[in-house]
């Protein structure tokens, strides 16, 4: 799985990173950032579809 | 199917229709997604979670620089920045999110925690209480107060009160003016003061560091910002602890089930804030005549985001007036959607966890007192009782 926050959609709910913090940070505004290369360890998967599903804004886009 | 509906007399304020608002927003979005009120000198609703989404997230075709609250605040200022446009609003945001960023936000729970614990050790060994004077309303309070790095005196509490809680519940409007020259007044001699005495780390003085475009804030936006920044997170947090508060003392097995995975409490706040939106609803100005779901919108009309609608919006949510402690359902917009989130919501989210965890620790076992249900609409009493031992 890859993932990746669409900078321009994102206006820091912060619900990526609160529930898949291995996988989303923050940057000094608070905007979720993609930690690493937006690869997603089989492990966090899961965490990350949870995360796709709780961003108000729709902005975070997960392909297999 | 898309009429040009007439919603009447539908007021997103009335405490009869919040009391029954899983019917009354059921009925807008099946009958009529984007309906027209009269009240208020009229407007028009988004009451489904996609138009709400649209709607908000379109800052160019929908203003919030006429002003956002609906009915106004009674006092005539801007409440900044919730109601401004660009460019002022990305500068506004570009100053105070680093402030209220996961990070910074991280670094406050332990003064969130010591300041809930100390309110809570004041009530464990009564045996009763009303939460909603006791944790509710002092909680956010000493926290943004000490964020402001003000001093809290008689007057300080009465204005916040009038103001505040006074807005809707009817007090008179002479009254809440005077309590806003108050509040104004005390604001500027504390903006004074951090000219006088530079380089504190309080958010007060922060504002006096910023610019938009280049150009230093004027002292107006400055005394606006700063009352919005005390003001704002101080009855909608109230409300949003005291409903959480209350979803557990008449929902047993879910204060059971927290209890027992900890971890739940991040559904139990989400769930509550999506069920019970503090936030009911604020609106935009069309700047231009538009569409939303097939509905002319003419420009210079009023939207209204009603939150707690798209919150209940079964597209979204499926089951959506049942709170579901197995899930999250982030995608609620209590804290509003697109550019003008809710800048303090990470710091909301901390107290209102924060909250249930010290009831919790000291007084795991509630239930309301006797007497009818206070609900969880109403800024009011939140009288519970437990076996003090």
């Amino acid at each position: 799985m890859k993932v990746e926050v669409d900078r321009s959609m994102c206006v820091g709910h912060a619900q990526c990173m609160a529930i898949c913090p291995a996988v989303f940070g923050s940057d000094e505004l608070g905007y979720a950032v993609v930690i690493g290369d937006g690869s997603v360890a089989p492990e966090h998967e899961e965490g990350v579809e949870l995360a796709v599903d709780s961003c108000p804004e729709q902005a975070i886009r997960a392909t297999d | 199917m898309t009429t040009t509906g007439r919603a009447q007399a539908f007021d997103h304020n009335d405490h009869a229709m919040r009391a029954r608002c899983a019917e009354a927003y059921a009925e807008l979005r099946d009958h009529c997604p984007v309906s027209y009120s009269d009240a208020w000198g009229g407007f028009w609703i988004a009451s489904r979670y996609e138009d709400v989404y649209e709607v908000g997230r379109d800052v160019e075709r929908f203003a919030s620089g006429p002003g956002v609250m609906l009915p106004p605040v009674g006092h005539g200022r801007p409440l900044l920045p919730m109601d401004s446009d660009p460019p002022e609003h990305p500068e506004y945001k570009r100053l105070l999110l680093p402030r209220f960023a996961p990070a910074a936000v991280a670094g406050m729970e332990q003064d969130v925690r010591d300041l809930a614990r100390g309110l809570v050790e004041g009530i464990a060994g009564r045996g009763e209480a009303d939460l909603y004077e006791t944790l509710c309303k002092p909680l956010p309070m000493l926290l943004i107060t000490r964020l402001l790095g003000i001093e809290r005196d008689e007057a300080f509490w009465a204005w916040t009160d009038t103001l505040i809680y006074g807005r809707v519940d009817g007090t008179d409007a002479g009254e809440i003016r005077a309590a806003a020259d108050g509040l104004y007044g005390f604001l500027a001699s504390q903006i004074a003061d951090r000219r006088a005495n530079p380089g504190r780390d309080d958010l007060i003085s922060l504002l006096l560091v910023g610019d938009v475009e280049g150009r230093p804030y004027r002292e107006d936006e400055i005394l606006d910002l700063c009352f919005f920044l005390l003001i704002a997170g101080l009855e909608n947090t109230a409300f949003g602890i005291r409903a959480t508060l209350r979803h557990l003392a008449v929902e047993p097995a879910h204060r059971a089930a927290v209890l027992a995975d900890p971890d739940l409490v991040h559904n139990l706040v989400e769930q509550s804030l999506r069920l019970y939106a503090p936030v009911t609803a604020l609106c935009r100005t069309a700047t231009r005549t538009t569409e939303v779901a097939g509905q002319t919108i003419g420009e210079g009309e009023r939207v209204l985001l009603l939150f707690g609608s798209a919150n209940r919006d079964p597209a979204v949510f499926p089951d959506p007036d049942d709170f579901h402690l197995d899930r999250r359902d982030g995608r609620h917009v209590a804290f509003g959607i697109g550019p003008h989130r809710c800048v303090g919501s990470n710091l909301a989210r901390l107290e209102l966890r924060v909250a249930v965890e010290e009831l919790l620790r000291l007084i795991p076992d509630f239930r309301l007192a006797e007497g009818p249900d206070p609900g969880w609409y109403d800024a009011s009493s939140l009288n519970i009782v437990w076996d003090a031992r």
